[in-house]
């Protein structure tokens, strides 16, 4: 191999000259190949080849932890892991090129429609594969895989939401998590929270600018049902979910209960010091809880978010992933194979579950598993977030959101910082958007 | 002395001879030199053609492009329009302009100032003391992240409480455009002026010590010699900072891409932090390079700037 | 007397100034090193993240086993130490060429040697990442070292070095009979250690730290430098081990501390100074 290599080192300038020659359409190779894998049913002992999967941090250590597993009921499948970072680095030049990309690729589930759109023919229909399962998946998530009908990913994990809250600090505040049904509640225990712990602790976190991100703003938002688009794909960030859960936003900042928090380690410092008596998160946050506050054990409890109004929406979802078929793939059954066994059978789920994520796989949250007492928490952890994720808002993000998103976070800022009112900035974020989009805004 | 001056090499005293006579001598003539230079410069060209020029020239035609469906349109100029007529691109230059006008004057004169220092005739540790300096300069993201973003916490960093222990009133560096700046700049201050101030250093050592003495003879003191001797001998050297130091930072990405992620409402994001987001955010590989075919052409004019009013133009 | 003392206090003032600036310099290393020997919980606690622990080998089995971090060490090594070797000999032949030779296309061929500097990293990723698997190098050293085997910085600095060099002794070697590429191997570049020392730290120094390039021409666990693995450990929204991050920091600043430390006479004796004199 190494001398086939060195036998090309003399072909390079070569080959250089004809690349610049033709250097336009770099995915042509690939667009015959959209087909999708041959049908279903053929039981797994038959399929071989290698097929490789881009994955991040948690994510890929869960899929790595699949391996074993799936090579009893597959010996022939080779998989590899690739490790990626997040912001997509790696994944985004092969898919540009046409070459070099895995068989598998995670994308956010908010991200998937804009792959879809910018690298259209780059992704394996799994319509035929997923049709069974649709409504076993969590709405929310689901919705972020499918375009015109058809289904492109797989939803992995779900990222339904609480409010973690440290059981010591409500105790001596005399707090009952349980009263807090309201946001109106909660920022009036904060306050209590805050004069009767004296100073150093407030009630909760918050990007102070919106720069790192805008996490509060997109939880609440879901909550209320509020979206970025309306029906017919029009941007309308001034629809009045928006609009009321920026304004919740902004009041937690200005009655005083937030303690900034820009970047996520620095999140991690607050609650590590004790300078919060809650975080508002989703399930996903008990990793890090765990992992980096791990003499804080057992002193933190999880309830529902709180409604705008008694009684009223308390469901949210913020994050989780998906896994896609790219069709560079020269193995897209055994692909396909392998995300079958990863998320939707419940030993592969057990394994997901080990590295805390949550899926949104429905049928899963019948299994013993997901029941069982978590030790960190002291409580069953996983049923309580399945409890909240049962009527989450589905938010479907557009293939433009990418392009959304930095108007909006920018207006989140803009309204943090007090240079904008709600409306206003919110108006301002709706022409950026549909000038960096091409998008009309809604009427 | 940790530096013999017996180490100067032969070309750094031949590079103090009066530059006219290696101007005219400079250079063998036709015959003799040949195809020789060709093949002397021929390596360094052939991984320029394959490695830099092609792609430069891909991204050029990128630049006239969008990609849209998979297949790559020419657009003309909208890129380039879009820009233009782009707020924030111009708030991402404005920003980085601003950087560069404080920062550069203000670590190259930390860097003299500590080099000269570094330079004490009968400094013990130099050794020590030059390695601590350069360190930053080699400082992992992850590391400087998490340092600054501690020293620098609104409510627990140790900045601020320092402040407040000296009864100032605390500073919001995450939530206020214009401390966001001085954020930034201190960060790239810390990280580049120890390597700066080594290379000077290099400069300090090749002034001849007649000239101090004369001074010293005359009755200037240190500080007066450090003006009117350091320094002129000096520009050559913090010219040749001074232009690696304008690429830098305009070029900047990492600090606001680290610290800051361009905020607050956009008031650290720089210039090539916009390009990838372009580029990665939003995938408009188009509109990223007409960006930095922008970007390339302010360097290379500030560059040249710099290079006429020094040196009438000799590089 | 009297002078002595004052001479005496200002070499403390000395001191004190550069012991101020060196801690500042030196205390995010510091921390670095204390992160790596704390446990998990100690690293974000404000009250104890100021001594060292004792978790530091407890952190690197940790990062052992889910990285291959020598893998990455020795990677790094190879890499930087590959480019490095080039970048110094190809820049000072290029440099000598520029310097010492006059011919035809002479000052617009240093002209494109100049605007190579002024590019920035993030223009050419997707072309390259193209011709690299056209090449079918992706995932290979190939991909990581050829396109930073030299750079137009180095052609820039070694140009002005040579232009110092007296051109007596290469004429004189030439009436010897020594071929042109002997004399600039025998004669011209021993004299160049100091450049040559400058020039090889700073790019040694690029490379170790070079992250995006990298990010984009390897995804096999066994091809990550060290940079690249320590960054694909930190994602916001998952689990960050920073203990073992940290350690993998303090891995990676070793090799670059020893090679500062033995180069360090020629990287201060006039090698970068010379540059703009010519």
């Amino acid at each position: 191999m190494r001398r086939a290599a060195w036998v090309r080192r003399g072909f390079i300038f070569f080959t250089i000259l004809s690349l610049l020659a033709g250097c336009s359409s770099p995915t042509s190779e690939n667009q015959g190949n959209t087909a999708t894998p041959q049908s279903a049913g053929g039981s797994g002992a038959g399929l071989s080849g290698e097929i490789k999967v881009a994955a991040w941090n948690d994510a890929a250590d869960a899929l790595e932890a699949e391996i074993p597993g799936f090579n009893q009921k597959y010996p022939n499948v080779k998989v590899t892991i690739q490790r990626v970072t997040n912001n997509y680095e790696q994944i985004i030049p092969p898919l540009t090129a046409g070459m070099g990309a895995p068989d598998i690729i995670q994308t956010q589930n908010r991200d998937f429609q804009s792959f879809l759109q910018k690298f259209p023919d780059q992704f394996v229909d799994l319509t035929d594969k997923l049709q069974s399962h649709k409504d076993e998946f969590a709405k929310t998530a689901w919705a972020g895989v499918e375009k015109d009908g058809k289904a492109y990913a797989v939803p992995w994990d779900l990222g339904p939401a609480g409010v973690w809250y440290r059981k010591d600090y409500f105790e001596q505040a005399g707090i009952d998590p349980k009263t807090l049904t309201t946001w109106d509640k909660f920022i009036e225990a904060g306050k209590q929270l805050q004069s009767k712990l004296g100073g150093k602790v407030k009630m909760t976190t918050l990007d102070h600018t919106a720069t790192g991100d805008m996490d509060i703003w997109l939880m609440l938002m879901n909550q209320l049902g509020g979206s970025f688009v309306n029906a017919s794909g029009e941007i309308d960030f001034t629809q009045v979910a928006n609009l009321k859960a920026m304004e919740m936003t902004k009041r937690f900042k200005d009655e005083g209960i937030t303690v900034n928090t820009p970047t996520w380690d620095e999140r991690i410092r607050a609650v590590v010091n004790g300078e919060t008596a809650t975080v508002i998160f989703p399930v996903w946050y008990a990793g890090t809880i765990r992992h980096q506050a791990k003499d804080q054990q057992g002193k933190w409890g999880v309830m529902p978010l709180p409604a705008f109004t008694e009684g009223g929406p308390n469901q949210a979802n913020l994050g989780g992933s998906i896994l896609a078929v790219t069709t560079q793939s020269k193995n897209q059954e055994a692909a396909w194979a392998f995300i079958e066994y990863s998320l939707l059978t419940n030993e592969g789920e057990d394994v997901q579950m080990k590295y805390g994520l949550f899926p949104s796989w429905t049928p899963y949250y019948q299994s013993e598993n997901f029941k069982k007492n978590d030790e960190f928490f002291g409580f069953p952890l996983a049923e309580f977030f399945g409890e909240v994720s049962t009527n989450i808002p589905e938010l479907k993000f557009p293939p433009e959101f990418m392009d959304l998103s930095k108007p909006i976070q920018d207006a989140n800022g803009a309204v943090l910082s007090g240079k904008a009112g709600v409306e206003e900035a919110f108006k301002q974020a709706e022409e950026q958007a549909s000038k960096a989009s091409g998008l009309k805004i809604a009427p | 002395m940790i530096q013999p001056a017996s180490e100067q090499p032969a070309a750094d005293k031949a590079a103090q001879q009066p530059r006219v006579h290696l101007q005219r001598k400079h250079g063998f003539s036709g015959k003799r030199a040949g195809v020789t230079p060709y093949l002397f410069v021929l390596p360094f060209f052939l991984l320029f053609l394959a490695f830099i020029l092609y792609p430069l020239i891909y991204s050029f035609v990128l630049s006239f492009s969008k990609w849209k469906s998979g297949n790559m349109d020419f657009v003309g100029l909208d890129n380039y329009i879009h820009l233009f007529t782009d707020p924030l691109f111009g708030k991402s230059l404005l920003n980085t302009g601003m950087i560069l006008l404080v920062q550069v004057p203000v670590m190259l004169i930390l860097a003299t100032c500590i080099a000269a220092l570094l330079n004490s005739e009968r400094l013990k540790f130099r050794g020590l003391l030059q390695v601590a300096f350069f360190l930053p300069a080699i400082i992992d993201l992850v590391t400087y992240s998490l340092v600054f973003s501690m020293f620098f916490n609104e409510s627990s960093g140790m900045v601020n409480q320092l402040l407040q222990w000296l009864g100032l009133e605390p500073v919001a560096w995450r939530t206020d455009g214009f401390w966001a700046k001085i954020l930034i700049i201190c960060a790239l201050t810390w990280r580049w002026t120890g390597y700066n101030s080594v290379i000077i250093l290099s400069g300090l050592q090749m002034i001849p010590k007649e000239l101090y003495e004369a001074a010293s003879i005359d009755g200037a003191g240190s500080v007066r010699s450090f003006f009117a001797i350091t320094v002129p001998q000096l520009k050559p050297v913090l010219l040749f900072c001074m232009i690696l130091s304008t690429i830098g930072t305009l070029q900047i990405f990492t600090e606001p891409y680290v610290l800051t992620s361009g905020g607050p409402n956009n008031e650290t994001l720089s210039a090539i932090q916009y390009l990838y987001q372009a580029a990665f955010k939003t995938f408009n590989f188009g509109l990223a390079s007409a960006g930095a075919y922008i970007i390339m052409t302010i360097i290379a004019i500030l560059s040249y700037i710099q290079l006429r009013l020094s040196k009438g133009g000799e590089i | 007397m009297g002078k002595g003392l004052r001479q005496d206090a200002g070499m403390l003032l000395v001191y004190v100034l550069l012991g101020i600036g060196a801690l500042i310099s030196i205390y995010p290393f510091y921390w670095m090193f204390t992160a790596s020997t704390l446990t998990e919980g100690d690293i974000f606690k404000t009250s104890s993240a100021w001594l060292p622990g004792g978790n530091f080998l407890e952190n690197l089995r940790g990062l052992e086993s889910s990285m291959p971090v020598w893998r990455a060490l020795l990677n790094s090594l190879i890499v930087s130490g590959v480019t490095t070797i080039s970048t110094v000999f190809l820049s000072a032949l290029a440099g000598y060429a520029f310097a010492k030779f006059s011919f035809k296309g002479r000052e617009i061929l240093f002209f494109l040697v100049l605007m190579t500097m002024m590019i920035p990293a993030q223009v050419t990723l997707v072309p390259l990442f193209i011709i690299m698997m056209k090449l079918e190098w992706i995932n290979t050293y190939y991909a990581l070292i050829l396109p930073n085997m030299v750079t137009g910085f180095g052609v820039f600095l070694m140009r002005q070095q040579m232009m110092g060099f007296p051109d007596e002794l290469i004429e004189s070697a030439r009436m010897d009979g020594s071929s042109e590429f002997g004399t600039f191997l025998r004669i011209v570049l021993p004299t160049m250690k100091p450049a040559c020392a400058a020039l090889g730290i700073v790019t040694f120094m690029n490379q170790w730290g070079n992250f995006l390039w990298p990010l984009v021409a390897v995804n096999d666990k066994e091809m990550l430098t060290l940079p690249l693995m320590l960054s694909m450990m930190v994602a916001p929204g998952n689990v960050v081990k920073y203990g073992e991050v940290m350690a993998g920091s303090v891995i990676g600043l070793v090799p670059i501390i020893i090679l500062f430390l033995f180069f360090r006479k020629y990287f201060v004796s006039g090698a970068f100074s010379g540059s703009v004199k010519g």
